[in-house]
C-alpha cells in the first residue's frame, strides 16, 4: 500500500545533512510496521514524507503504486483520506482554542464530506470509539490530560476512515499505564477498522510489544528489517543488537 | 476588576456616548458664529463653557470634536489593524519568499521617521481628516505587521496547523479557522494599546492644519485655535487639551489591563518572582538527630492551597539509590524539590512534615545555611540537559562556576578541576571538551557535563529528576552505568526519579510509589516489583513493556 523506493532526504547546510540515504520499504494493508533507530536516524523523516507532510529529495514514495506528490497535486483530500497521522505531543497537536467537536467535526466534513450538521453531530460516535463521552465534545483541548488529549488525536485521524495510521512516537510523551491503555485502544480500532499502523518509536520495548514487523534506521539507511520477533531475538546487525541490548527491561 | 481599569472603563463610555449622540444633544450648532457674543466667560447664559474668537458656543465645539477625533482614531487604527494583521498573519503563515518580500516591504516603511512619513503622505494627497487618518493608517501598519507575524510564525509551526491540513483544511480554512483565532487576542491588545496612540497622532496632524479643516474641528484644531489665544481666554485651549490628555491615559491605561488579561505569557504569571526558597508554613515534627543521611516525614507541599504532596516519608542512606515513581502529576518532582526548598514559592508552599539532611533541619533552616546546602551537599540532575545548561558558557566556565561559588577556587584551579570532572564522567581528554559550548555536544554528552557539575563539590545527595528519559537507550544505558560507577566510587545517596520501571529495577535499591501525591507503596524495589500489594503500583507493573 504505502511504499518508498530509494527514498532520500538531505537539508541544505555546510555540511549537508543527509535524513534519509536511500531507504526502500513498504507497508501492507492492515499490517503493524514500527520503525526504531536512535534519534537522528531518520525515523521521523521517512513517516512525514509518507505522509505527504515532507518532501523528498530523491526516490519515490507512492501510495497505491502514485506517488504522494502527485496525490496532494491532484486529489489532496483523497490522499489525507486514507493516510492519517498522529503526533508525539497530543497537546500540541490540538488548537488550544477550538472546541474538540469543531476540530473533529472538520475531517468529519472535508474528508468523508458529511454535512456540517451532521458532522456535528457524529462527534459523540467518534469520541465514543476512543472512549470518551459525547460531552467531552465541547469542552477545549486544555481541560483533558495528556492521554485523554492523545486519545482525541487518534480519533481526528480515524474520522476519515483512514487505510494507514502513521503514529510518530504517539504514546512516548505518555505515562506507563496511559501508555499501555493507548496501545490497547489502537489494537482495538485495528481489529474493527481494519487499519495498518507506521509505528515510529525509539522505545524497543514498546515496538516489541505492539508491531509485526520491524524496520530498523541507523544514520538514514535501513540496517535490518523482518519480523518483530526475529530481529529482536536474532538482530543481524551490532547496531541492532546494542540496541536492544540497552533497554532496561523488567 | 481593580479601581483603575473601572475608572478608565467609565470615562471612555461617558466619552463614546457623548460622541455617538452629539448630534441630538440640546447644544447650539457647533458652527454657528456669533460674532457680538465673542470670547465669553464659562458659565455664561446658554453657554455653559463660553465662546471662542468666533463666538461659537465651546461646549458644542469640544463635543463635535470630541466626535470627530475619536471617529478618526479608531478608523486609522481599524484599517492600520487590518491590513497590518492580514499582512503579518500572511507572511508568518507562508514564510519563505512571500515573507520576505511582505516584511521587506515593512522595512522600508519603518527606516522613514513615522511623522515625517505621515506629512510626506499628506503633503501629496492634500491636506485633510481623510488623508490625515489614511497617513496615520499607514504609518502604522508596520507595528501591526510585525506584532502578528512573530505570533503566526510560532504558532505555523505547530503540529496542530499540521493536523488541520491533514483533516482537510485549505490554506485559507487554516489561517481562517486555526491561526486567526490563536492571533486575535494579541491584535485585540495591539489595537488597545496604539488607539490612544492614533488619536494623539490625528490630533497632532489637525494641530499642525494638515488634519480637520476648518469649519469641521477635530480636538487638534481646537487646540490650534486655542493656542492663539493663550493670554487672553486660556480656557479655550486648556479644555480640548485637557480632554486629549484624559482620553489617552485613560486608552492606555485600559489598554495595559487588557494585555495583562489576554496575554497568555503574563495571565498565567504568578504575582512577582518566586523567593529563595519555598515557604514553611509548617508545624515541625522532631526527627532524630542523628541516623540516616536524609529523613523526610510527613511531608506536605501545597500550590495555591492544592494539595499537590500529601504526607510522603522515606529515609535514605549514603550509597543507596531511592526510586520514586510514580506518573506525571503524582509528586515526584515537587517532593525531590523540596529536599532543598527549591519549590517556587510562591506558588508552592511546605505545609507540613519535616525533612532532616545530614543532622540540619532543612525546613527551619535559613536563606545562608540552605545556599550552603544546595550545590555543595545536595545536588539536582534534571530531564533536558539542554535547558540546565548556560547556552553561552563553555564546559570550562559552566563546571568552574559551581566551583568558585562555593569553593572560592581562582579562575585557573577551577578549570584544572573542570578538566578531572570532565575526565571523570567520561569526556575525555578533557582538554577537548573545556572551550566547547553546550551546543556542540550530543544529547549524552551534555548530560555527562550536567553529573560533573553535581558532583563538582562533592554532593552527597544527588536528587535525579528523570534523568535519562530525555535520551536514546543506548546513550542512557552509558550514562546510567556511569551514575552507577560514581555512586559506587563515592558513596553518593541517589534520590531517582523515572516513570520507567526497567531503568528503576536496574538502579533503585528501595523504591516508593506514589500515586495523586500519595505514598501508595514503598519497600526493597526487587520485593515490590515481584509482589506488588497496591492496585495501582500492580497494575504500574503489568502495564510496564517488556522485551
Amino acid at each position: 500500500m504505502l511504499s518508498a523506493e530509494k527514498l532520500t532526504k538531505t537539508y541544505p547546510g555546510r555540511p549537508p545533512a543527509h535524513a534519509l540515504r536511500g531507504v526502500t520499504a513498504a507497508v501492507s494493508a492492515g499490517e503493524i510496521v514500527g520503525v526504531v533507530g536512535e534519534s537522528g536516524s531518520g525515523k521521523s523523516t521517512l513517516a512525514r514524507i509518507w505522509a505527504g507532510l515532507d518532501d523528498a529529495t530523491g526516490g519515490a514514495a507512492t501510495l497505491h503504486q502514485r506517488p504522494v506528490a502527485d496525490w496532494l497535486a491532484r486529489d489532496r483530500l483523497g490522499f489525507h483520506r486514507r493516510v492519517q497521522y498522529v503526533f508525539q505531543d497530543p497537546v500540541e497537536s490540538l488548537n488550544p482554542r477550538l472546541a474538540i467537536r469543531e476540530q473533529l467535526a472538520t475531517p468529519l466534513r472535508l474528508l468523508r464530506g458529511l454535512p456540517p450538521a451532521d458532522a456535528r453531530d457524529a462527534v459523540g460516535e467518534l469520541l465514543a470509539q476512543v472512549g470518551l463521552k459525547a460531552e467531552h465534545a465541547d469542552r477545549h483541548p486544555h481541560a483533558f490530560s495528556g492521554g485523554q488529549a492523545q486519545r482525541i488525536a487518534i480519533a481526528r485521524a480515524l474520522a476519515a476512515r483512514p487505510e494507514v495510521v502513521i503514529c510518530d512516537e504517539a504514546v512516548s510523551a505518555l505515562d506507563v499505564s496511559v501508555q499501555a491503555d493507548i496501545l490497547d485502544l489502537l489494537r482495538e480500532l485495528r481489529a474493527s477498522h481494519g487499519l495498518a499502523y507506521l509505528f515510529i518509536t525509539h522505545d524497543l520495548a514498546v515496538a516489541a510489544e505492539f508491531c509485526q514487523r520491524l524496520i530498523v534506521l541507523k544514520s538514514g539507511e535501513i540496517v535490518e528489517q523482518g519480523a518483530a520477533n526475529t530481529v529482536l531475538a536474532n538482530p543481524q546487525t551490532d547496531y541492532t543488537r546494542t540496541l536492544r541490548d540497552s533497554v532496561f527491561s523488567l | 476588576m481593580k479601581l483603575v481599569p473601572r475608572i478608565c472603563i467609565g470615562v471612555l463610555v461617558v466619552a463614546a456616548l457623548l460622541a455617538l449622540f452629539a448630534p441630538w444633544l440640546p447644544l447650539p450648532d457647533p458652527a454657528a458664529t456669533q460674532l457680538d457674543r465673542r470670547l465669553l466667560p464659562w458659565f455664561s447664559e446658554g453657554h455653559l463653557l463660553g465662546t471662542d474668537l468666533l463666538g461659537r458656543d465651546l461646549l458644542a465645539r469640544l463635543v463635535a470634536g470630541l466626535r470627530l477625533s475619536l471617529a478618526a482614531a479608531l478608523a486609522a487604527t481599524l484599517l492600520a489593524l487590518t491590513v497590518g494583521s492580514v499582512l503579518g498573519i500572511v507572511a508568518g503563515y507562508k514564510g519563505g519568499r512571500t515573507d520576505g518580500v511582505i516584511m521587506r516591504a515593512i522595512d522600508f516603511l519603518m527606516a522613514f521617521p513615522y511623522l515625517i512619513l505621515a506629512l510626506a503622505i499628506v503633503a501629496t494627497l492634500g491636506p485633510g481628516l481623510l488623508n490625515g487618518l489614511a497617513a496615520i493608517a499607514v504609518v502604522n501598519i508596520p507595528f501591526f505587521a510585525r506584532t502578528t507575524r512573530g505570533v503566526t510564525l510560532g504558532l505555523a509551526r505547530q503540529s496542530f496547523v499540521e493536523a488541520a491540513r491533514l483533516s482537510g483544511r485549505s490554506h485559507l480554512g487554516i489561517l481562517r479557522h486555526e491561526i486567526l483565532p490563536n492571533v486575535l487576542p494579541t491584535i485585540i491588545v495591539t489595537g488597545s494599546t496604539t488607539f490612544g496612540w492614533m488619536l494623539l497622532e490625528t490630533a497632532g496632524l489637525s494641530f499642525l492644519g494638515l488634519g480637520a479643516q476648518a469649519p469641521q474641528a477635530d480636538l487638534g484644531s481646537l487646540l490650534a485655535d486655542g493656542r492663539q489665544l493663550m493670554l487672553v481666554a486660556p480656557g479655550v485651549a486648556l479644555l480640548p487639551g485637557l480632554v486629549i490628555l484624559v482620553l489617552v491615559l485613560a486608552l492606555n491605561l485600559l489598554g495595559d489591563h487588557l494585555r495583562d488579561r489576554l496575554d497568555p505569557r503574563l495571565r498565567h504569571a504568578p504575582a512577582g518572582a518566586p523567593g529563595a526558597a519555598t515557604t514553611v508554613i509548617a508545624p515541625f515534627s522532631t526527627l532524630s538527630t542523628n541516623k540516616p543521611l536524609l529523613h523526610v516525614d510527613d511531608l506536605r507541599v501545597a500550590f495555591n492551597d492544592q494539595p499537590t504532596v500529601k504526607g510522603v516519608g522515606f529515609t535514605l542512606e549514603h550509597g543507596q539509590t531511592l526510586g520514586l515513581v510514580g506518573e506525571s502529576g503524582s509528586g515526584k518532582s515537587v517532593t525531590a524539590l523540596s529536599l532543598a526548598r527549591l519549590v517556587a514559592s510562591p506558588p508552592g508552599v511546605i505545609t507540613g512534615g519535616a525533612i532532616r539532611f545530614d543532622g540540619h533541619d532543612v525546613l527551619t533552616a535559613t536563606p545562608s545555611q540552605l545556599r550552603a546546602l544546595r550545590g555543595r551537599r545536595i545536588a539536582y540532575i534534571f530531564q533536558n540537559p539542554r535547558s540546565t545548561l548556560n547556552p553561552l558558557l563553555t564546559l570550562a566556565a559552566q563546571v568552574g562556576q559551581t566551583l568558585r561559588a562555593h569553593q572560592g577556587l581562582t579562575a585557573a584551579e577551577a578549570r584544572k578541576r573542570a578538566a578531572a570532572l570532565l575526565e571523570e564522567v567520561g569526556l575525555a581528554p578533557a582538554a577537548d571538551y573545556l572551550d566547547r559550548h553546550p551546543h556542540q555536544l550530543s544529547g549524552g554528552q551534555r548530560q555527562r557535563v550536567v553529573i560533573a557539575m553535581a558532583l563538582a563539590n562533592d554532593a552527597d545527595l544527588i536528587g535525579a529528576d528523570e534523568p535519562t528519559t530525555a535520551l536514546d537507550a543506548t546513550v542512557q544505558k552509558k550514562v546510567i552505568d556511569l551514575l552507577l560507577d560514581l555512586q559506587k566510587k563515592r558513596g553518593l545517596a541517589l534520590l531517582f526519579i523515572s516513570h520507567d520501571l526497567g531503568v528503576v529495577k536496574a538502579v533503585c535499591h528501595h523504591l516508593v510509589v506514589l500515586r495523586h501525591g500519595e505514598l501508595v507503596e514503598a519497600g526493597p524495589t526487587a520485593e515490590v516489583l515481584a509482589n506488588p500489594q497496591h492496585p495501582y503500583a500492580q497494575a504500574l507493573v503489568s502495564k510496564s513493556p517488556r522485551l
